[in-house]
């Protein structure tokens, strides 16, 4: 029996293949960053690679949140958009009322803990997450839009100028947001109790619950988590211009899910991983800019990512079926 | 219809064999169907009754053997080739579609004219068939979710009359039902075979096989016996027929003596089980509970480990109470532990590594301080999977890509992580071959010696009687009584959980 445990470390056959989709997807934003420079060399200055990552942090950060959505089972959110516009409306809101940043921040999040915990709440008991999130997101920009009338907030504060707009070591604090999310959530999926439950109740939720795992307060936990990386966009977003915006999140969830499905995470659960749903998030940020440089029209960028996606998530079903186990 | 006189055979298959890679499911069956007969098609679980079955409905191919229809060989294969036999198939399962109406599930695989399509003219095609059935009352037009379960079980068969069949296939159509509605399934079998069709009936239900079957053809071990006349035949020579290997081998010895009580449960009642049930087993002692599908042997084990709600009654393990409506979790804590009888539905999660699934109830185990250990994961794995027998070279396999004996394995290996004192088992070895069923006796043998209390809960006759140390038969949410197993024949047992009124007679 004592080899038989020794044997144990030594076979991994799963963890190939994930390593597997990891290069594929390096390889695909490294041929891409080539090309790109190939072909027009502003897209290669360091300028413009910050700028590309400050875009991917965006829908990154999101997407960190997202992620845990997908794995636990729940497809995704379509309410994460309108949670960051709400966020940041409610912050300003907040601020134009005269309280300082970091008590207008915590009130914020208390009251987007309480958006998440009630979405997952709702799911919990057997709602649809995609209908239940798209109510709630309906909610949320009825909400902001009656309290501001539809004007932008602006906010007047020097921390929040800095948020949006200042720099680490010459990198923007975007960036720097974006890979600490990726490296949280990373720890939290491997190396958490949490992230290992919600992996389990993502596999099979039925199994999950008869193992005595409660099932209810992991999907809780999941809804606040992408709410609150929801509204850490929401803060970038209303920094960066000193002004909360009430449109323009339209594009936020389309983004996030795109990021998470060409990270090769499992839309119907039990598999994923938060880091290659960054790469995927980097890699359709890398996309948009080059159309953007070569001044390419909205119509024709949205559809070249759509193809892409369509590609890769297809390329990576029919490369996992062949692998068969 | 062809113009033969009743008595003709119109199905005849000879040395049908089929395999599911090492499981030999059927092994050269014989098989024949007369005109306006019904034959009984009888056996224990997994006897080889539901792939014969699969194989008429075409659903399976089988390896090798011969079939005719109306004397004419023939090669099933497909639901379309069966369909062209005139054979059609009532699964087990009710299959009809509850939003639709009645008429619309009848004709599900084609409408039945040329030209426009009106709820009128569906209605009309649609009431010869429900009067077939005994159902002339019905509107055609009523969705079938509102009906009673014997009502849908009824245009399920006259979903097969529509398909035009000569050959009907009722895979166990009773059961589901009650009393008053077996009759009525029952009464209508009898006038469709009047009327020329012939029928295969599966049932567990035996008394149901002599009212109304004119012979049996039984099955055991996927090998069949050639058919005989119920007429010849008596209760006892019946199950005779469908039990009856050594059995000596496969199971372990009984325990030999007997702890404290470890559980204890008194007036329990729950929704599945409307009467109360009471219930006592010692340490190092195995409980069987035999019953059909149903019979609330499974609901029973619910009640303890808390996956049903428990409205009534008190259960206690090591003497201390239960709190009122308690959960699974907590049934856990208290050192309950519940192996589902469907492994697949939620007892394994086939898509994960077997590691993983072996944690999976002992989170807190390999986790201290909400952190994964993996030191902790590694040396939990490897005694799971040397105390069950589990290759240790397959932890980071998916458990969906091992044998059902494997599988039943984890899905059993999975709770001696929260060590438990009471493990309660449904139906161990179901979908298990026979060499990894011994082995699983084995096992459960051994953890019982090691101080568990175990209680499982079977259709399987044999298995009740082999591995249990005191049997409680079970019949329709009540329980017929508690029996040592050595002092009754598996026949006695199998009249207890079909049949137990012929008994008091």
């Amino acid at each position: 029996m004592s080899d038989s445990a020794m044997q144990i470390s030594q076979v991994h056959p799963p963890r190939s293949r994930r390593l597997l989709k990891l290069i594929l997807l390096a390889a695909a934003v490294v041929a891409l960053v080539a090309l790109g420079g190939w072909f027009n060399p502003a897209f290669l200055t360091p300028e413009n690679g910050l700028a590309i990552l400050r875009a991917a942090a965006m829908s990154g950060i999101v997407a960190m949140g997202a992620t845990f959505i997908t794995i636990s089972g729940r497809f995704f959110s379509l309410a994460l958009g309108q949670t960051a516009m709400f966020a940041g409306v409610f912050m300003a809101v907040l601020m134009a009322q005269g309280l300082p940043f970091g008590l207008a921040v915590a009130v914020m999040l208390l009251a987007v803990v309480a958006i998440g915990a009630v979405q997952g709440a709702i799911i919990s008991m057997g709602a649809n997450p995609i209908i239940t999130t798209l109510g709630a997101g309906a909610l949320l920009a009825g909400l902001a839009g009656l309290t501001t009338g539809g004007r932008n907030i602006a906010i007047e504060s020097a921390v929040v100028e800095w948020i949006g707009n200042g720099r680490i070591l010459g990198v923007p604090t975007q960036t720097w947001a974006f890979l600490v999310s990726v490296a949280v959530a990373w720890w939290v999926i491997n190396k958490t109790r949490f992230g290992r439950e919600t992996i389990l109740i993502g596999a099979n939720r039925a199994t999950a619950g008869a193992s005595g795992l409660n099932v209810s307060r992991i999907t809780i936990l999941v809804f606040i988590i992408a709410s609150l990386a929801a509204a850490m966009m929401g803060v970038f977003e209303a920094a960066q211009f000193s002004k909360a915006r009430v449109a323009g999140f339209g594009a936020v969830d389309f983004d996030v899910i795109a990021a998470v499905l060409i990270g090769g995470t499992a839309i119907q659960g039990g598999k994923g991983s938060p880091f290659r749903a960054a790469l995927g998030a980097v890699f359709i940020a890398t996309l948009q800019n080059y159309m953007l440089l070569l001044a390419w029209s909205s119509g024709v960028r949205t559809l070249i990512t759509g193809a892409f996606i369509v590609l890769i998530v297809a390329g990576f079903h029919i490369a996992g079926r062949r692998k068969g186990a | 219809m062809t113009g033969q006189g009743p008595g003709d055979v119109v199905l005849e298959m000879k040395g049908i064999s089929k395999s599911f890679g090492a499981v030999k499911a059927l092994r050269g069956v014989d098989f024949e169907l007369r005109k306006g007969e019904v034959m009984a098609l009888l056996g224990e679980n997994g006897a080889g009754k539901s792939t014969l079955v699969k194989v008429l409905a075409g659903l399976h191919a089988p390896d090798s053997g011969e079939t005719r229809i109306d004397g004419k060989p023939f090669s099933l294969g497909s639901a379309r080739l069966s369909h062209a036999a005139s054979i059609a198939v009532a699964e087990q399962e009710l299959s009809v579609i509850g939003a639709l109406s009645a008429a619309e599930n009848i004709f599900l695989g084609g409408v039945p004219f040329r030209g426009p399509w009106t709820r009128r003219r569906l209605a009309e095609k649609a009431r010869p068939y429900l009067e077939a059935v005994g159902l002339h009352h019905l509107d055609p037009s009523t969705r079938v979710e509102t009906l009673a379960v014997a009502e849908r079980q009824l245009i399920e068969i006259a979903r097969l009359l529509a398909t035009d069949a000569r050959i009907l296939i009722l895979d166990e159509p009773t059961a589901a039902l009650n009393d008053s509605d077996i009759e009525r399934v029952k009464a209508m079998v009898v006038r469709l075979a009047r009327a020329g069709h012939s029928i295969i009936y599966v049932t567990h239900r035996l008394g149901e096989v002599f009212e109304i079957a004119d012979r049996i053809t039984t099955l055991r071990s996927g090998q069949s016996s050639p058919p005989v006349n119920v007429s010849d035949m008596t209760l006892e020579k019946v199950i005779k027929k469908m039990i009856g290997r050594p059995l000596e081998e496969m199971f372990p010895h009984r325990a030999s003596s007997l702890g404290a009580i470890a559980l204890e449960m008194q007036g329990v009642t729950t929704p599945a089980l409307p009467l109360p049930q009471n219930l006592q087993v010692r340490k190092g002692e195995i409980l069987g509970i035999a019953g059909q599908i149903g019979s609330g042997s499974e609901a029973l084990l619910r009640a303890i480990a808390g996956a049903d709600i428990v409205e009534g009654g008190s259960i206690e393990v090591h003497g201390r109470a239960f709190p009122r409506a308690h959960s699974l979790p907590e049934a856990m804590k208290r050192g309950v532990a519940y192996c589902s009888s469907d492994r697949k539905l939620d007892g394994i999660f086939a898509e994960l590594p077997v590691s993983t699934n072996i944690i999976s109830p002992s989170m807190r185990r390999v986790s201290p301080g909400g952190l994964v250990n993996r030191r902790r994961i590694r040396a939990l794995t490897a005694e799971v999977s040397s105390q069950m027998a589990i290759d240790g070279s397959r932890a980071e396999y998916k458990v969906g890509a091992l044998s059902g004996g494997n599988q039943q394995k984890v899905a059993l290996g999975k709770w001696l992580g929260i060590a438990p004192r009471v493990l309660l088992v449904s139906e161990p070895t179901r979908g298990v071959d026979v060499g990894a069923r011994a082995e699983i006796y084995g096992h459960l043998r051994r953890l019982a010696e090691e101080g568990m209390a175990i209680i499982f809960a079977s259709s399987d006759i044999d298995e009740v009687q082999g591995l249990a140390d005191r049997v409680v038969t079970m019949y329709r949410g009540r329980q017929v009584r508690v029996v040592d197993p050595t002092r009754v024949t598996s026949h006695e047992l199998v009249r207890d959980i079909t049949h137990p009124e012929e008994e008091a007679a």
